[in-house]
Parts: structure tokens; sequence; C-alpha cells
């Protein structure tokens, strides 16, 4: 981290010097003003300021090109069989060129994409452009579960309008349902409220459109009771258990498996995912080559573990490239209230492929829920209370 | 009559909750994706196999 943030800073003076580091770019020492009342310095407005900014990665030159096609990550190794239990496995390593930075990857296997190739400081820097996150959504989808657009304005008019009669709410009744041209009483004829408005109250699990396959599921716990087995005691006879099973409702989760198609198959964000982990190196002028770790797509472990898939099994046909999606965990109890015992204890799925920069934004959405765990309920500590 | 559950019992049921969530989550769906990877055509349109692993879990003690 180090080595590139020291030579991040070098890349807006590399057209000056490629030797300066870090260190030349701080601001001169403040000299005669310190020691007494001195001039006023005027400053300038931070717009005029030439600052010297942290830059993120450097966009990447783009691999050279090779006279004669090189073999493509698709597919797997070629190996040479030595013995029954030893195989020699040939990896193409490929070097990209050097950037302004002297920073440099070494691929196994050629990439597919380097997503944050050409990528500049700007796009790192700024936030995701809003709502570009999610596919636009069918009309009726939209709607659902209200069958066309009269019945919907006149539906969320009545539950979005508040729970008492104003003006204001008769004003807009007026505006936003009976006067919009795509307001038809005709459509209204045959339409079952009750029936919508119990959709509507059912989670969204259970809809056709949108929902994101929430399900809630019941864990059973055994909680030990304490009492020893007799043979006499008939009760733990029967039951051949001291442990009470207890059922706890509530939690909340949703397919892992469903969550990565979604992100890497439908996301935005998927086109900036890195599929092929790589070793980076910086070599500065009269300097040794150094390795540079940033980022989990060049850890060891990431290429440790990418080669050992490319080695396993394959079906015959099966030659499409394999890559590693990189679950990243994080949970913790949150207190939703100030005050008082609101509690949710989630668990977040953040995905390593994407780079720290860019999973750092809250605009990337890159925080995926998991799951919601129950708490140790109300029901179990009095049951517990009785109990002990 | 109020009567609450000690320590070491709380502690004891957030420790089994956790690991009884943990085994729903993992499903066998999710094992099966492990070990034979997911085929799926990606968003730039090249159809890979995806192989989930878990790199970190950064998470407290949720027993204490």
């Amino acid at each position: 981290m180090d080595s590139t943030s020291g030579d991040d800073a070098g890349s807006f003076h590399s057209h000056l010097n490629d030797s300066l580091g870090a260190d030349e770019l701080q601001p001169a020492a403040v000299s005669d003003e310190a020691m007494g009342r001195g001039k006023r310095k005027k400053r300038l407005a931070p717009k005029l300021r030439q600052d010297v900014l942290p830059d993120g990665q450097a966009p990447l030159p783009p691999l050279r090109q090779s006279p004669t096609p090189e073999v493509d990550e698709t597919g797997p190794r070629s190996f040479l069989q030595i013995r029954q239990n030893l195989r020699l496995v040939f990896t193409d390593i490929v070097h990209t060129t050097v950037n302004t930075f002297g920073v440099s990857r070494a691929y196994y296997g050629r990439p597919t994409c380097i997503p944050d190739e050409y990528m500049t400081v700007g796009e790192q820097a700024m936030p995701l452009v809003a709502g570009q996150r999610h596919q636009p959504r069918s009309l009726r989808a939209t709607l659902w579960p209200y069958p066309n657009i009269s019945a919907w304005r006149l539906g969320s008019w009545f539950w979005g309008g508040g729970d008492t009669k104003s003006k204001a709410g008769f004003k807009d009744l007026v505006k936003s349902v009976l006067l919009s041209p795509d307001f038809n009483v005709r459509e209204l004829s045959d339409i079952r409220w009750d029936d919508i408005d119990e959709m509507l109250a059912k989670d969204a699990g259970n809809q056709p459109y949108g929902g994101e396959g929430w399900k809630e599921t019941a864990i059973t716990i055994s909680i030990p009771t304490g009492v020893k087995k007799k043979a006499s005691d008939a009760r733990a006879a029967n039951s051949g258990a001291t442990s009470h099973m207890m059922e706890i409702p509530g939690l909340w989760h949703r397919s892992i498996v469903a969550l990565i198609r979604s992100v890497f198959c439908d996301d935005p964000a998927a086109q900036h995912l890195h599929f092929n982990p790589f070793k980076q190196y910086w070599e500065g002028p009269g300097s040794t080559k150094q390795r540079v770790r940033d980022e989990l797509f060049n850890s060891n472990a990431w290429i440790r573990e990418h080669e050992a898939i490319q080695h396993g099994p394959r079906d015959p046909g099966d030659l499409a490239p394999r890559c590693i999606a990189a679950l990243m965990f994080w949970s913790d109890a949150t207190h939703l209230a100030q005050f008082g015992q609101a509690k949710l204890w989630p668990i977040y799925l953040y995905f390593g492929n994407q780079s720290k920069w860019l999973r750092c934004k809250p605009s990337a959405h890159a925080c995926h829920h998991v799951a919601y765990l129950p708490g140790v309920c109300a029901t179990l500590c009095s049951w517990a209370g009785l109990m002990y | 009559m109020d009567v609450r559950a000690t320590d070491a019992l709380m502690t004891h049921c957030r420790r089994e909750i956790y690991h009884a969530a943990l085994t729903t989550i993992l499903d066998n769906e999710f094992v099966t994706a492990w070990t034979s990877g997911i085929l799926m055509e990606c968003y730039d349109g090249v159809t890979r196999r995806i192989f989930p692993r878990i790199f970190t879990w950064s998470a407290d003690y949720p027993e204490k």
C-alpha cells in the first residue's frame, strides 16, 4: 500500500521528472511569517490552488500484442503427466506493460478483460450515477399488484395520502388521479380491491415481480436442561436426552447463489469485477522490483485458489473459464434506536472481485444483505426463566 | 414474578442461534456451487464457471 501511495503522488509530476517522490511534493516550509508578525499571505481559492491529489489506480496500458495468438484463459491448463501422481502444469504468465507509476501486472493466463484498464482518476473518485444499478422494470411489474395504471393511481392515493381526510388530500386526488391523462374510470369497473390489499400486505418474497427471494425460516436450537439422565426418570427415558429443543422463528435469509448470479449477470457494477488474479509489481528508478499488494485479487490466496480450481475435474466439453466469486461477509448487531431495545442482527456480503475503491462508495451499492438473524426472543427468555 | 435467564444461558442460546442460522444460510445449494461451480453468463457476455469462496468473515462474537 505504501509503495503505491507514494507512487501515486508521483504521477502528477511525471511529466517533470519520474523520480519525484512524495516527500518532494510537500509545500515549502513556513519561513518568516511563523517567527513574528509578517505579511498576510494571500491564499489562493481552492479552485486555483494546484493541489496534488492522491491518485487512484493508474490506467493500465493495453496488453502487449503478441504475434502468435496466445492461449486464451478459456479452457483448461495444458499439462504433462510425468507419473501417475505427478503432473506438470503449464500456465501462461502474461505481463502487462509498465504504467506511469512503474506498476505492472503478471496475470496467470491471459485475462478475458482488465476491468480497470484506462480507468481515470475521475471515474474512481466520482460517485456512480444514481439509478444506474437497477435494470428498468416493466410497467406491469411496477404496478403490481394493481392491474392497470388507473387502479394504481387510485390505490397509491388512498394508501399514501395519510389517515385523515384533508383539503390537500382532496386536491391531490383531483390533480394526480382524476385529471391525469392516463386515468380511465372504465378500467376500475371490475377490480377486487380487497384481494389487492391482501397481496400488498404480504411480504415481497411471494411476489411474481421483484422481491429478492427472501425466505423466513424457523431454526431449532437445543438448550440443556441441566437434568441428569436417570434410568428411573420416566421423562428422560422417553426423550432420551437432557436437552430441550426449541424452535426460534424469524431467520430471514436469501440464497447466496442467487445473489451471486444477480450481481454477476445483471448488475452494471459487474463490468468492473476482477475475475483474474494477478501479481502486481512496482519498479522505481534504481530500485529493485517489489510486489504491490493492495487488493484481494492480487493476493497469494486468490492466485493459489484460482489455480486450484483450474485443475479440478471437468466435464467433457466444459471449456468455460473458471473464476472465483470472492465472498466477504460482514456482520454486526445494530441498534436501531437511541433508546429502547430495537435491534437487528444482519449479515452483509461484499464481493472481493470489486476494487476497494469502488466497493467503498455508497453509490456503488456494493453491500448486499444476506440474512437477518433472530434475537433471543422474549418467549425464550421467559421460558428459560421459568425452567431454571 | 420477574424471572430472568442467566448470562451463561443467553450466551449459549446466541451461539446456538448463530450456528443454526449459518447452517441454514450455507445450504446445500451453496455447497454444490462451492464444489462444482455455477455456470453463468456474466454481464460482459462471457460465460464463466464461478466458484464461490469465502475470503473474509468479519464479525464480532455474537454470544458475548
